[in-house]
């Protein structure tokens, strides 16, 4: 299946990419799909989840079941560090 | 309510794009900008220019020198002072027109309690996430569109609230994250974040275009791109949640 990941900001500067297309066999979860990437799953790692909005087709994976969302064909996974300052 | 001539004249290159009818909504329109810095400055100024009928802006900080390459309203004369008084002050030489109330107290629950049931569109000019967090669970409460913008060094996003139609903030941002403070910022940035949040404000209040409901706009100055992220209302947002 096929599966979007779009990236933002200090993570897009981090990573040197912005938009990622993955093929997979079968169901996965967030997690997996995730810690599969190396690059992207080192920059998670290294400032924290909770530093990260991760969105599903537009939905917050911490409102479904966190890195235990399941992927399904055609998602897009978006993840950005939301900006706090004013 | 109608315009007076003078008004007529001011606003004559904005009146041509909505109309009359579009400026007297401006005049007859209230709105709190909380917190008057880096994007509180210039979406004041901007909203007082266009001739909104009252601005209410709440902040307890003085100025410091370290906020003046963003702060605009701010300047070297006006360390010390409290932002809001610097602010009034040259708002009120922007625009005698406008009533341009400051509030110079510590956000909190309480005081957005008192603040947002009167007003029409609150800005989002804070800098923590705590406190947005309770402005946004009180704009929901109180069905008042919150337009949210948040900086980052050359990054920003803004989103458009409208309790009960598009997601609130905490349906995608349901936890605080942490926070860097302080944080680094071109000047320019929060101008930018700013002026989005003015354009939002003004096309809802004088009901023209499209609001940018339903996505993020994610700023990136490095790239100079805008990106849109789409989002949906959260079943389980502990703020607005569909099941309540």
């Amino acid at each position: 299946m096929a599966v979007k990941i779009r990236v933002y900001a200090t993570l897009r500067e981090a990573l040197g990419w912005s938009s990622l297309d993955v093929n997979i066999e079968g169901e996965t979860t967030v997690g997996n799909l995730l810690s599969n990437i190396k690059d992207l799953w080192a920059q998670i790692q290294e400032r924290g989840l909770d530093f990260y909005t991760i969105l599903i087709n537009g939905h917050n994976i911490r409102l479904i079941k966190e890195l235990d969302t399941v992927v399904r064909d055609n998602d897009v996974i978006d993840i950005f560090p939301p900006a706090a300052g004013g | 309510m109608s315009l007076t001539p003078l008004e007529l004249e001011r606003y004559d290159r904005q009146i041509r794009l909505f109309g009359i009818e579009g400026q007297v909504r401006l005049k007859k329109s209230k709105v709190l900008i909380a917190g008057i810095g880096g994007l509180g400055c210039p979406a004041a100024l901007y909203l007082v220019a266009a001739g909104i009928g009252e601005v209410i802006i709440v902040d307890s900080e003085t100025v410091e020198l370290s906020n003046l390459n963003r702060q605009i309203l701010h300047w070297t004369s006006d360390i010390g002072r409290p932002k809001v008084d610097s602010a009034v002050e040259k708002l009120r030489i922007l625009n005698p027109d406008v009533r341009i109330v400051g509030i110079k107290r510590v956000i909190d629950e309480e005081l957005l309690e008192s603040l947002v049931p009167n007003v029409d569109i609150v800005i989002d000019g804070l800098d923590s996430w705590k406190i947005r967090f309770i402005l946004n669970r009180i704009c929901v409460r109180y069905k008042k569109p919150l337009i949210h913008a948040g900086i980052h060094g050359m990054y920003g996003q803004l989103l458009v609230v409208i309790p009960g139609i598009t997601p609130c903030l905490q349906c995608i941002i349901p936890r605080e994250p942490p926070e860097i403070k302080p944080f680094p910022v071109l000047g320019a940035t929060p101008g930018i974040l700013a002026m989005m949040q003015v354009v939002e404000a003004i096309k809802l209040i004088t009901k023209i275009g499209e609001p940018a409901i339903n996505k993020i706009i994610v700023y990136d100055g490095y790239t100079m791109t805008f990106r849109e992220v789409p989002v949906n209302r959260n079943p389980n947002c502990p703020v607005c949640s569909l099941k309540q």
